[in-house]
């Protein structure tokens, strides 16, 4: 009988990934992950995992689940499903599905892509391309994952922003941060990747040579091994 | 005094070079003496000659001993030969002489004449290992007597006469062969079987006649190396023949050496004699020079009494027998096709699922392992014959083959455009295999199953085939429906078309189909899209491909979404490429964990957006739900590395 109570709640607890968005401040808003639109927190708003929540200036938001207790500042934006401890070995794993993703698919189609017969065929250069200022909110969202201690999560966080959002991956102490924070895991070869992708970008001195450094630092020590 | 019937001569030893049941084509013909199997490894025609004389003696009684032929028909293999010099002649010269009128002598002689004049042999091989045959031999005993004849009248007269009595013999006997193993065979055959021998009714010639005592021999040959084998006969009068052949490669012949030795019970000493045959064996000919030597004096005087007491029971090989040298040559035509390649073993891989046509000719359906039985390089071509599916003989690529050596075929398979069962059937494949263009070496049936058309193998890579199928229905059907959204989409900024397409199509084909089970649960069965459209519905299978078809139509890239994970229900739902760059990801809205980046071909990233095609509400929860899905089981649990998800692309 007591395996049979035990059982029925787990299936009771089990689900129980919900998230609660609290307001400290200011404006604060989220978006679930099957919506398109944002809505607005007034006090608190509970929501599930992979919704995004965003604070604005002089902002702030408390997000609470799974036992753990976040704060996002001002101007930032964050999936809550990243606030949560992760192994070195996930990741890896998280990394290694990166870089899955962002291989190049080995064939292309044969055919040649079909012109539609509706309208004209419009060059997307010559559209508006809206502020990536959301993406920046992300990056801040990323970095305070990692001053929070969850130094995994913020790494993931960063590498599908970077990818989402271009703009703020041509920024190079973004990139030298989470780099720093690939080095900080001893996770050598992936750092020296992304060192290596951060020599390309237009670099001020100070930072060339500091890239340059952690470049020859990192080879000195993948040799020793 | 010694009794006849305890005489015997060794049966097994003939005037063969090699006197053993071998590969050599001399065990093949003119073989009769040890080989009543008729065991043979000919192919066609092979005739043999023999040529020789006694070494000791005065006259040669022919200088030709043998013409054999011998001809094999599929398992079945006949030999005849002709022996004129398989004979014995003896003559007793009598004290009595008949002095005629004018001084001339002539002493009164007895001549016994042994001939083996002509035999046959008849072989069938009743599989791989064993074979069995028999051979039937004609010979002559003549006995020659000059007397004097008294006739009184006015006179006496003496008229010296001859008296004459001829018997003839047929003697069967049957053999068998059974090959043990590649290296090693064993043989039994019977010695003076059956005999059929017209009486001598003159008791004087009854101790005169050929011994025919019933025996047995059995023998055995065994290859210690390649072209060097150890054979021994045994008979069971306590004679028995042993000898070794050696053959060495000088390239385009082989030549060697074959020594037999033989003890017979009654001949002197008790190795009674050697022969030893140099052998030249090449691919159309063989030639073999023999010399038979006895190691006892064959020049002594024997009279009357005694060689009655002996007798013989072997024309060529007894204790009267004389040294021999003789040259033999066989000479082997072959008028048939010779089979250059056999099938060792045939697996077929897959059963044949029609609707996924050219899977067939990249990946093999079947493979055989062949070998080669010529000593040089030869190239194989596999094809196949398959009954109620195709007419033609499908062939494969060739492969070469090295001399003597084994190697995997591979059979690949075009199905019929015109095939449309939907229906299995179990059907017979007939698996051919040559090494040249109008002669098959070898063929196999064997049984296969011909799915239905909708049949799939449950590999989700394989759904293309049925995406692809009928691509001229899906671009019409897409087509219509995009016809009537014109205003919208010439509204729409160029970069979201495709999105704005996919939509539109998605919620247009959705509004009057139901998801409904795959109705067989035993197999795996997918609708083309037609089908499904026609039939107004169908299960995620079903439904992605349709979807897949109605986009890939119309130029927008799409691939599946294969979830392995979810127990032992497979789902499958579809991706599609948006074209839209990363900068560009707001148009879709402000959930950046809807859509999903992929690098195309040139490392440039796109946008893909997962569909559920079983929400057939309306696209918006189609694709809520799928990246839902997608973000759990593919990226938060990392089922894209742990191979639970797999991306597949539809070329």
């Amino acid at each position: 009988m007591k395996i049979i109570i035990i059982v029925f709640f787990l299936i009771r607890i089990l689900p129980a990934q919900d998230y609660e968005i609290e307001k400290l401040k200011g404006d604060v808003k989220f978006i679930l992950p099957e919506q398109n639109n944002w809505q607005k927190v007034d006090k608190k708003s509970s929501v599930s995992e992979n919704t995004i929540v965003s604070t604005d200036n002089n902002s702030k938001a408390k997000i609470t689940g799974e036992g753990l207790i976040f704060i996002l500042k001002e101007n930032s934006a964050l999936n809550i499903s990243s606030i949560k401890k992760i192994s070195l070995d996930e990741l890896i794993m998280a990394l290694a599905l990166d870089r899955v993703l962002n291989a190049p698919r080995q064939k292309e189609k044969l055919k040649s892509e079909s012109t539609s017969v509706y309208g004209n065929n419009l060059s997307a250069s010559n559209e508006v391309i809206l502020s990536n200022e959301f993406g920046w909110k992300r990056i801040k969202g990323a970095k305070q994952l990692a001053e929070n201690g969850f130094i995994e999560s913020s790494i993931i966080a960063a590498k599908d922003i970077f990818r989402k959002y271009p703009d703020t991956s041509r920024d190079p102490d973004n990139r030298i941060y989470f780099a720093d924070l690939l080095l900080s895991k001893k996770l050598y070869e992936e750092a020296l990747e992304d060192f290596i992708s951060i020599k390309k970008l237009n670099l001020s001195n100070t930072q060339q040579e500091e890239v340059e450094s952690k470049i020859n630092s990192i080879n000195k020590l993948l040799l020793k091994d | 005094m010694i009794s006849l019937s305890e005489i015997y001569s060794q049966s097994a030893l003939g005037l063969n070079p090699v006197n053993s049941i071998s590969e050599l084509s001399f065990s093949s013909i003119n073989s009769i003496e040890f080989n009543p199997s008729n065991y043979n490894t000919i192919k066609d025609w092979v005739f043999s000659f023999t040529f020789g004389g006694e070494v000791l003696s005065d006259n040669f009684n022919s200088s030709l001993y043998q013409v054999s032929a011998g001809k094999k028909f599929n398992g079945h293999y006949l030999q005849l030969r002709y022996s004129p010099g398989f004979q014995k002649e003896f003559v007793i010269k009598s004290e009595q002489q008949v002095i005629y009128g004018n001084d001339n002598k002539s002493t009164l002689e007895t001549r016994y004449f042994y001939k083996e004049l002509f035999s046959a042999g008849y072989s069938y091989k009743l599989n791989e290992k064993i074979s069995t045959g028999l051979n039937i031999k004609y010979l002559k005993e003549e006995f020659y007597k000059d007397i004097v004849t008294t006739i009184f009248s006015d006179t006496v007269y003496f008229i010296p006469e001859t008296e004459q009595n001829i018997f003839s013999n047929w003697k069967i006997d049957f053999g068998f062969v059974w090959n043990l193993t590649r290296d090693i065979n064993l043989n039994i055959c019977s010695v003076n079987l059956l005999n059929i021998r017209e009486n001598a009714d003159l008791n004087e010639y009854q101790n005169l006649r050929l011994k025919h005592n019933k025996e047995l021999l059995v023998g055995v040959n065994y290859n210690l190396a390649d072209q060097f084998n150890f054979n021994l006969s045994y008979e069971t009068n306590s004679s028995f023949i042993f000898g070794l052949n050696a053959l060495h490669n000088f390239g385009p012949f082989n030549a060697g050496l074959s020594v037999s030795g033989f003890h017979d019970k009654i001949q002197k000493p008790f190795f009674a004699g050697i022969n030893l045959s140099g052998l030249i064996i090449t691919k159309y000919f063989d030639i073999a020079l023999t010399w038979l030597k006895y190691f006892s004096d064959r020049t002594a005087s024997y009279n009357l009494n005694e060689f009655k007491e002996q007798g013989i029971s072997n024309i060529i090989n007894n204790q009267f027998s004389n040294d021999k040298i003789l040259l033999n040559a066989v000479f082997k035509i072959n008028t048939l096709n010779e089979q250059k390649v056999k099938f060792l073993d045939i697996e077929i891989i897959k059963s044949i699922y029609p609707a996924l046509s050219d899977l067939y000719l990249d990946e093999p359906f079947a493979k055989a392992r062949v070998i080669n039985l010529t000593d040089t390089k030869i190239e194989v071509k596999p094809s196949i014959r398959i009954n109620n599916f195709s007419n033609e003989v499908l062939s494969s690529s060739p492969v070469a083959v090295n001399a003597f050596d084994t190697a995997d075929v591979n059979y690949y398979l075009i199905i019929p455009e015109n095939y449309r069962s939907t229906n299995p059937d179990l059907t017979y494949a007939d698996f051919l295999i040559s090494a040249s263009n109008d002669f098959i070496d070898d063929e196999i049936q064997k049984p296969l199953l011909i799915n239905s058309i909708n049949a799939w193998d449950g590999k989700v890579i394989n759904l293309r085939y049925f995406i692809k199928n009928d691509l001229d229905f899906s671009v019409k059907y897409s087509k219509n429906i995009l016809s009537g959204y014109k205003t919208l989409l010439d509204s729409t900024i160029s970069s979201l078309l495709t999105f704005r397409k996919a939509e539109i199509i998605f919620n247009s084909f959705v509004k009057n189909l139901t998801y409904i089970a795959d109705p067989r649960a035993t197999e795996e069965y997918v609708q083309y899209p037609q089908q499904t459209l026609e039939l107004k519905g169908g299960d995620c299978d079903d439904l992605s491909v349709c979807y897949s078809s109605l986009l890939e139509s119309i130029g927008i890239e799409t691939a599946l979404i294969d979830y392995k994970s979810d127990g032992s229900i497979r789902h499958v739902s579809v991706l599609l490429n948006t074209k839209l760059s990363p900068g560009q990801g707001y148009l879709l809205g402000a959930n950046d964990t809807k859509y999903f980046l992929r690098k195309n071909a040139k490392g440039d990233d796109e946008i893909w957006i997962p569909v559920e095609t079983t929400s057939l509400t309306d696209f918006d929860d189609a694709w809520s739900i799928a990246s839902a899905k997608f973000n759990k089981d593919a990226i938060n649990n990392f089922g894209l590395i742990t191979g639970k998800v797999e991306i597949i692309d539809i070329y």
